[in-house]
């Protein structure tokens, strides 16, 4: 999941659109924790208020909730994708990558697998 | 049995066996794990070699391999001979100071990833467990140890006595203060260069080529961790062996007109135990030194292979 800073718009806008795109496609699951303020400032280059601004539209929006010490997530109620599974996809991403294994395979094993459980039950 | 078969077996036995493990493991599964050519693969080499050559130096010593030393040199190393269970520690520390040389000052370039980074993000959570493992034991050993301990006739806390009949005692040294607060303070030490190098690990921004940055640090933080963990199971192990050499005193004394009774330690018991964990643990850390070594000997020449986080 990447977030890349181009064109003229303003940088806590593009920051702020691309992370609530981001969660509407389902690539940030619920409640997964996002990076910091200063460590997102620091790996765009851009000052932490740019971030901080962006974030804090979309916790208005309801997207980020920010809890003291724990961090800024993403809403529970925002993505439609629960954390587990997102964190299970990407671990079927990366073994199927060292394996060698292409997107169309890892996707068939997953139908099958997800076919027999489902007859299972 | 000749003076190599027995400097080999009973000086260098836990290294042998640590070398024979690790070559299973890079047979059965550490192939993959080569290093790319670079600075990365130096200093991982560089590293290893820094903790393992002295590590092996000390345990042939102690088998009078190298046989006798010049008078000054003897006393100096007489000095550090004393204090040999937290040489491992100070080796770790030296080490890690080396692996960290590869230091990325990476630019922002406009691109970043949504992954919130921390010291842990690029390991496994029982790499971090099983390193908080063994410290938890090392520090409840030391501990133990240490409150069992007396300040012998020089005022040191290293001795360790057992009351016979008549009110007689006899003793011999233990692991007490005077060895472990030094060690103590190393393992702080260790701890803290350890949780900068994972720091430095995962600070940098990810680079664009984003699945060899991120496989190149879960290298990194895998070989940081082995080489603490090293560290710590070789110090540990010598702890058990030092506690196992206590637990042999044995002491006797006529009692009445025609009796004898011989006293041992309340933890005799336990001797063999201790040697067997002793034996273990410094095999254990000797594999994950001689693991960092062996990807590190043979660099891969391609790049690092595609991962992503």
């Amino acid at each position: 999941m990447m977030i890349s800073l181009a064109g003229s718009a303003p940088a806590a806008d593009q920051i702020r659109d691309q992370i609530r795109g981001l969660i509407a496609a389902g690539s940030l699951a619920a409640g997964e924790r996002i990076p910091s303020v200063r460590q997102l400032a620091k790996d765009l280059g851009v000052s932490p208020g740019t971030v901080a601004r962006a974030y804090k539209v979309l916790e208005s929006e309801g997207h980020l909730r920010t809890h003291t010490g724990g961090g800024t997530r993403v809403s529970t109620t925002a993505s439609a994708t629960p954390k587990p599974v997102a964190e299970a996809a990407r671990a079927l991403a990366d073994t199927s990558i060292r394996s060698g294994i292409d997107l169309e395979e890892a996707t068939r094993v997953l139908r099958a697998i997800w076919a027999s459980r489902h007859n299972g039950n | 049995m000749s003076t190599l078969t027995f400097v080999l077996w009973f000086g260098l036995r836990t290294a042998i066996i640590g070398l024979a493990i690790a070559v299973v493991w890079w047979i059965a599964r550490g192939r993959n794990d080569r290093l790319p050519r670079g600075t990365t693969a130096t200093a991982t080499l560089v590293a290893a070699c820094l903790a393992l050559t002295p590590m092996i130096y000390l345990l042939a010593t102690s088998v009078e391999f190298f046989g006798p030393r010049p008078l000054l040199v003897e006393q100096i190393w007489y000095w550090v001979f004393e204090r040999r269970i937290s040489w491992s520690l100070a080796l770790g520390i030296a080490a890690i100071a080396v692996l960290i040389v590869p230091v990325h000052a990476r630019f922002a370039r406009g691109q970043a990833t949504l992954t919130h980074r921390t010291l842990f993000s690029f390991g496994h959570r029982w790499w971090f467990g099983g390193t908080a493992s063994i410290i938890g034991a090392i520090v409840t050993v030391t501990v133990l140890a240490g409150l069992a301990s007396e300040p012998d006739s020089e005022g040191l806390w290293r001795s360790f006595t057992v009351e016979g009949a008549n009110g007689s005692t006899f003793g011999t040294t233990i692991y007490g203060w005077y060895y472990s607060l030094p060690a103590l303070a190393l393992l702080a030490a260790l701890i803290v260069v350890t949780l900068t190098a994972l720091w430095l690990i995962a600070r940098p921004p990810i680079s664009a080529d984003h699945s060899s940055d991120v496989w190149m640090r879960q290298l990194r933080t895998r070989n940081v961790l082995g080489l603490t963990s090293g560290g710590l199971l070789l110090h540990l192990g010598m702890i058990f062996n030092s506690l196992a050499s206590t637990a042999t005193l044995r002491g006797g004394e006529t009692v009445g007109s025609t009796g004898w009774a011989s006293w041992g330690t309340p933890f005799e018991a336990m001797q063999p135990a201790l040697t067997f964990l002793g034996l273990v643990a410094m095999s254990l850390g000797f594999a994950l030194w001689f693991g960092i070594l062996l990807p590190a000997i043979l660099p891969r020449r391609a790049s690092a292979p595609s991962v992503r986080s």
